[in-house]
């Protein structure tokens, strides 16, 4: 056997420092895990905040006379209502899911239905971008609550 | 020297003293980290909660629910309190800004803002104090009524009260509000990696008292009121 495949052997047997290569290994795995299920749970919070936002919206328009409800003015306080918590938010006042918009394009906004007879329909999308995957990677949360229309 | 260097006995322990408080940092802190997110989880649910509870209350802000109407308002009874077609308020109802208030809980004891009465009739049955209940039966479900451990008090607490701007003349039950359910000043304790957290204990702004976490962000709930009355 020559001198370099004696030397090559000898590193490949070598197993002085396997825990910390072992360790080396194993901790992307883990972090990447970790981060994942924090990824999940902030995820799943956005869509729960969401969730009960879009709902609010709905059953404040529900509660306008039939008339008023599905009127320019009324559709613009229920997206505030959903996207703020407030009919009408000040400059001061942030989203209650960070980066949503009333009208951010496609997949960022609030929309009200009001096709359908004495119902009315509030659906929403908002981005959300993925900590475990950052840059392009972005899925859209998306909700919707019905409500009939009651009149006050 | 090069015999010691040499050596090669122990290599594994050595190796194992590396590895071993990693491993176990990452470790407590992950359980540490979902701890964290149970705690938000929970105060975020509490205001939910605490919402739900409130728009089906009597108000805190005692006056918020009986709005003074001039005479020439009152001959408007059934009259919209806003113009269909621009939801501009038509002068029918008091404006919506002063059917407002903020109720919080301080040293001196409970107030709203824009001169309204914090009702503070005796005991748990007030408004207050039955809000905080079903958010501490949430945030502390370990504990047992009347909570006096649970990290959320009193003074956690506000409770909002603003006019939409909608509803009609004398409606019976007050004009409709969105009602608002906040938590401020909440800390979270890490139980393992505590010691390496002391950098994020910075109180945060408005908040009395020392610091003895990591501070929560602000927690709030809005929803529309429904009936506003206990019984």
């Amino acid at each position: 056997m020559n001198s370099e495949a004696r030397y090559l052997s000898r590193i490949v047997r070598c197993a002085s420092g396997s825990a910390t290569v072992e360790m080396a290994l194993i901790m992307p795995i883990m972090i990447s895990l970790m981060v994942g299920g924090v990824d999940f749970g902030m995820a799943f919070s956005a869509h729960a905040t969401m969730g009960k936002s879009v709902r609010n919206a709905a059953r404040y328009l529900g509660s306008l006379p039939k008339a008023a409800a599905c009127s320019s003015w009324a559709i613009a306080n229920a997206k505030n209502l959903a996207v703020f918590g407030k009919v009408s938010p000040g400059a001061g006042d942030s989203a209650l899911v960070s980066g949503w918009r009333t009208n951010g394009g496609i997949d960022n906004n609030v929309s009200v239905d009001c096709s359908t007879p004495s119902i009315v329909i509030v659906s929403a999308k908002t981005p959300y971008d993925i900590l475990v995957l950052p840059g392009a990677h972005t899925i859209t949360l998306s909700t919707q609550h019905e409500e009939q229309l009651i009149g006050d | 020297m090069i015999k010691f260097w040499r050596d090669l006995a122990g290599s594994v322990l050595v190796e194992y003293s590396v590895v071993f408080p990693t491993f176990i940092l990452v470790t407590l802190g992950a359980v540490d980290l979902a701890y964290m997110l149970v705690d938000l989880a929970a105060a975020d649910k509490a205001t939910h909660l605490g919402a739900r509870y409130a728009i089906v209350s009597n108000p805190v802000a005692k006056e918020i629910t009986s709005p003074r109407y001039t005479v020439s308002q009152q001959q408007q009874i059934g009259q919209t309190c806003f113009d269909s077609a621009s939801g501009v308020a038509n002068g029918n109802c008091p404006p919506a800004g002063s059917l407002s208030a903020d109720c919080t809980w301080a040293a001196n004891g409970g107030r709203c803002t824009n001169g309204y009465t914090f009702d503070d009739t005796a005991g748990d049955s007030y408004p207050f104090t039955s809000i905080l209940r079903r958010m501490q039966a949430i945030y502390c479900a370990h504990l047992k009524p009347p909570y006096t451990h649970c990290p959320l008090q009193r003074e956690n607490l506000t409770v909002s009260y603003a006019a939409t701007g909608a509803g009609y003349v004398l409606r019976p039950g007050g004009l409709p509000l969105t009602v608002t359910v906040s938590l401020n000043c909440m800390t979270h304790q890490f139980y393992f990696i505590g010691a390496l957290m002391r950098w994020s204990l910075a109180p945060k702004e408005g908040c009395a008292g020392a610091v003895s976490g990591w501070s929560m962000p602000t927690f709030a709930s809005t929803l529309t009121s429904e009936d506003l009355s206990t019984n």
